[in-house]
């Protein structure tokens, strides 16, 4: 045990990558126990493995001859000797002098050559070194699992996983890996049947097991091998999403997914638009982070804890979705690989449950339509989450307030597509913010506006000049805040407050007034 | 006959680099090793007084146990000496101070004002001390170190 301390030395796993050997360890680890395994468990084995094959390393070099390199010994010319410290290396003695030095007294000095060439000096019968006593470093430094894991883990996973994904002969689901040529063989026939199974089923989802029961395959293999081979064979045909959270596997058939999750609704997508984030001052950068739009590059994760209150903007509040900034994104659950997670929604209040999706791509949560009609939200409504009592739910509640009539910001569609602001009693039944809130009656006449749009889209600094001035009409001092234009930008074109913010803070026709408020000069030119 | 060293004229200031210039202890027919042997502990001036000025040690790697030859008097200075507490007290003189610190860094450069903190004194004081007409164990400022 002793003699493997100096060769696992401290910067061993610092330097770790899969190599041939350890390629060829996992292969057989898995053949062996037949079954699936996650990273962390491969890991785990393949670091004891490491040890017992550095531990053999260094039994095979004792037993290849040489004495073991110790300061005390005295050795004699033509004498082999391997030497622990240096990685177990084997030298030949060439020639012995006296050593000097009156702080060590009487102790020689050996000249040896190793394999490579290489010349060196080292004490002999010197009685006064830690090399000595090698028995003691052992019991200090002994390479133990739990500890090399606990300070490495992430990165031996890491490279683990690098090399893996580099080998064919090996395949992942789930967070599982598996030799692929171990697969049980999975059909058409029997995707066609998954198929139809989740067809009567509307759709979805079902877990593996389930479908197992109804799918017929090789009885006589280990059951989680041939779970694992149809989840397999379902994500490497598109007629299927994987759509649990992580750790979970269910099963739905695409083409009955909502559209909204299939494809992302036009009113979400963002044109990206080219602007100079240096241009934000560290105030629009705060605000920018306060707004927490899910394409904004910034925001602080909320605690999985925490209730996290979300003003709805027009394109959400439309299509009934959340948008899944960097705040609410460790609220809702996550996969290692599904596009998209079909979990439980909970209405705070009443306790009903829904439905709700995770777009992780589109960067959305869909699904709170009928919700949102239900408590009659409107654009700029405060939607408040956080994560459910049960894994894979999240509730969603607000503020409810008696209804109420409100002056509120009303966006009027004309008859020729123009949109105009007016500042009009509403009936308002639930807690909203005053900025960001604008009550749109005409949602069809508005849909049409985006239809005319997507053919012919307006540049985008006249979008926000033409709203900046509809919005400065309405105050007598004909200012707009930021969070104002970018809430009512959003009415016509989805665009994270960024490059808004960058159009006013370098056009010479928006003056800032102080306080993020800005009057719009119509003379400066547009 | 070889022409005598030229030094710069700019005065130094806290942030001039100073070292040993050994230069100046042969100039001076001073033998600075003279001076290395009389900064070591008691233990070591007594254990090496028989090595010889620039005599060589074999120095033992307290790891691996390999030998490598040294300069015996600057190694025991800098690995053992230079660690004790008595090597640099609150009575060492400001001038033996920046020596010892030197002799004790290998003789790497250093400013006045890092000698100040290293020596927990005030780097105006040293900077005086060191930069005046008069050189004191050679020390000087050394512009081309930077």
């Amino acid at each position: 045990m002793v003699l493997a301390i100096k060769s696992l030395r401290e910067d061993y796993w610092e330097d770790f990558e899969l190599q041939d050997d350890d390629i060829e360890f996992l292969y057989a680890h898995l053949l062996e126990t037949e079954t699936p395994l996650t990273p962390q468990e491969l890991i785990v084995a393949l670091v004891e493995d490491r040890i017992q094959r550095e531990l053999k390393k260094i039994e095979k070099k004792r037993l290849a001859g040489g004495s073991i390199y110790l300061p005390r010994e005295q050795y004699a010319i033509e004498q082999k000797v391997v030497f622990p410290a240096l990685g177990w290396r084997q030298a030949e003695v060439l020639v012995s002098r006296e050593g000097y030095n009156p702080d060590l007294g009487d102790f020689s000095v050996i000249q040896v050559r190793f394999e490579n060439g290489e010349e060196r000096e080292f004490a002999a019968g010197l009685d006064d070194h830690p090399l000595n006593n090698p028995y003691e470093l052992a019991e200090a430094e002994g390479p133990d699992v739990r500890s090399i894991l606990d300070t490495y883990q992430d990165r031996l996973v890491q490279r683990l996983e690098m090399g893996l994904k580099e080998d064919d002969d090996f395949v992942y689901i789930a967070g599982r890996w598996f030799p692929r040529a171990l697969l049980v063989d999975v059909n058409t026939g029997h995707l066609n049947l998954a198929e139809a199974l989740l067809d009567m089923s509307g759709g979805g989802p079902l877990p593996t097991a389930e479908l197992l029961k109804q799918v017929e395959l090789a009885s006589n293999e280990n059951p989680k091998l041939v779970e694992f081979s149809l989840d397999l064979a379902l994500q490497e045909d598109a007629r299927f999403d994987e759509v649990g959270s992580a750790g979970k596997v269910l099963w739905y058939l695409q083409r009955l997914e909502p559209e909204g999750v299939r494809e992302t609704p036009e009113q979400l997508r963002y044109k990206e638009q080219e602007y100079d984030r240096g241009l934000l001052t560290p105030e629009m950068l705060d605000l920018e982070s306060r707004l927490d739009d899910e394409l904004s590059p910034v925001g602080e994760p909320a605690s999985r804890d925490e209730s996290v209150a979300i003003h709805l903007l027009y394109p959400h509040w439309r299509l009934g979705t959340l948008p899944l900034t960097h705040r609410v994104r460790p609220l809702f659950p996550t996969a290692y690989d599904a596009p998209c997670i079909l979990f439980t929604l909970v209405d705070g209040e009443s306790g009903a449950k829904f439905p709700g999706w995770v777009v992780r791509k589109g960067g959305y949560v869909f699904g709170l339509e009928s919700w949102y009609r239900k408590r009659q939200l409107m654009p700029g409504s405060t939607v408040w989450v956080q994560r459910g009592s049960r894994p894979g739910e999240v509730i969603v509640r607000v503020e409810a307030q008696r209804s109420r009539r409100d002056w509120v910001r009303t966006l009027l569609v004309g008859a020729d597509g123009g949109v105009v602001f007016a500042t009009l009693k509403q009936v308002v039944s639930a807690a909203y913010d005053e900025r960001m809130g604008i009550m749109v009656p005409d949602v069809n006449a508005l849909d049409g506006v985006w239809a005319k749009r997507q053919k012919q889209p307006p540049p985008f600094e006249r979008v926000v000049a033409d709203v900046a001035r509809e919005l400065t009409k309405l105050n007598p001092q004909n200012h707009v805040h930021v969070a104002e234009l970018y809430a009512a930008v959003n009415l016509v074109r989805r665009v994270p407050p960024g490059p808004i913010m960058a159009l006013l803070a370098s056009r010479p026709w928006f003056v800032h007034v102080g306080d993020f408020h800005f009057r719009f000069d119509d003379s400066a030119g547009s | 006959m070889t022409e005598p060293k030229r030094y710069s004229l700019v005065t130094p200031t806290l942030d001039t680099p100073f070292h040993i210039d050994f230069e100046w202890w042969r100039q001076n027919d001073h033998e600075w090793r003279v001076h290395l042997r009389s900064s070591l502990c008691p233990e070591h001036q007594e254990k090496f007084a028989d090595v010889l000025a620039d005599e060589k040690v074999d120095w033992v790697d307290p790891e691996t146990a390999e030998v490598q030859r040294v300069d015996g008097l600057q190694n025991v200075l800098i690995n053992h000496c230079a660690r004790t507490g008595e090597f640099i007290t609150e009575r060492t003189s400001v001038v033996e101070a920046v020596f010892r610190t030197f002799l004790a860094n290998g003789n790497m450069h250093m400013t006045p004002r890092e000698l100040g903190e290293r020596l927990n004194r005030p780097a105006q004081t040293i900077l005086r001390t060191i930069s005046a007409v008069r050189v004191y164990k050679g020390i000087r400022p050394c512009p081309e170190c930077k």
